[in-house]
């Protein structure tokens, strides 16, 4: 299994979307401006994880069902927000 | 001829085909081109334009192909870069788009308010450029005796969407890259 450079945990720091659990934000490059945000959707881990661009504070994919899309994006700042302190304050 | 390069990470959309086989296009070439597409594909990331995003710079090609994956590259499953090729007269149907100077060149009216101006001081560049490590937005200096408290400062999508394009070196396309015109393809992982 490949390592990760780098993990911050989101399990249980940002409420569930209609089913979606945000789990973790993965990266592998520690100069990346972007980070992957994996996710369960009804309990069931996806392959695909959310790209968040961390200077534009957006996920770059979306889900297919747009109201279910909805609630995810609402999520994006407080998840940018774990991670950047996560990953820049200390 | 210019060269030009697009990275493509795994699991995106265009992932899944050899584009030099496809060539590129837009995810919905139905849609408007405005300056406020321009500028909302850059600032906020919508993918569902008229454009095709590129970049004059290999560095930021790979950057997105290795770091904007939807899961890890590797041997087995590599990103790409692909290098694009296009030598004037551009092919029909194509419109190349500086979308710094075509954002700037809307701004030229000092009279309007609010342009890409900030209300800042002269560090606030900084939290656009390097958002992550601004936790704490800045707040707009005021002289003393003016009316009202210090507020947020203010960022337009103008200076936003400017910012960021710089940060990619970033050109558009406006509708469909052929296929002759994607040459290379190197695998990142």
């Amino acid at each position: 299994m490949l390592q990760m450079q780098g993990v911050v945990n989101l399990k249980g720091k940002v409420p569930d979307a209609d089913g979606v659990a945000f789990l973790r934000a993965e990266w592998w490059d520690p100069s990346s401006r972007f980070v992957l945000v994996r996710y369960s959707y009804k309990d069931h881990e996806e392959e695909l994880g959310l790209r968040l661009d961390l200077d534009k504070v957006v996920f770059l994919d979306h889900m297919p069902d747009p109201k279910l899309d909805a609630e995810v994006q609402k999520r994006v700042h407080s998840i940018w927000k774990i991670v950047a302190h996560e990953r820049f304050a200390a | 001829m210019a060269i030009f390069f697009k990275g493509v990470g795994v699991g995106t959309h265009l992932h899944g085909t050899d584009l030099q086989t496809t060539g590129i296009s837009p995810m919905n070439p139905g849609a408007a081109h405005t300056i406020d597409a321009v500028m909302r594909h850059i600032a906020h990331g919508t993918t569902t334009s008229c454009y095709v995003s590129l970049t004059k710079s290999e560095g930021v090609a790979i950057d997105y192909a290795r770091n904007a994956s939807r899961t890890r590259p590797s041997k087995e499953n590599p990103a790409y870069v692909y290098e694009i090729s296009i030598t004037a007269p551009v092919p029909p149907n194509l419109q190349l788009l500086d979308p710094l100077c075509f954002i700037a060149s809307k701004q030229q009216d000092p009279l309007v308010s609010p342009s890409y101006h900030h209300d800042g001081n002269q560090r606030f560049l900084q939290h656009v450029v390097d958002r992550a490590q601004s936790l704490v937005w800045p707040t707009a200096p005021r002289l003393h005796g003016m009316m009202g408290g210090g507020h947020a400062v203010r960022l337009t999508i103008e200076l936003d969407a400017m910012v960021l394009a710089m940060r990619d070196a970033e050109i558009l396309v406006v509708g469909t890259v052929p296929q002759a015109c994607v040459t290379h393809r190197h695998p990142i992982y």
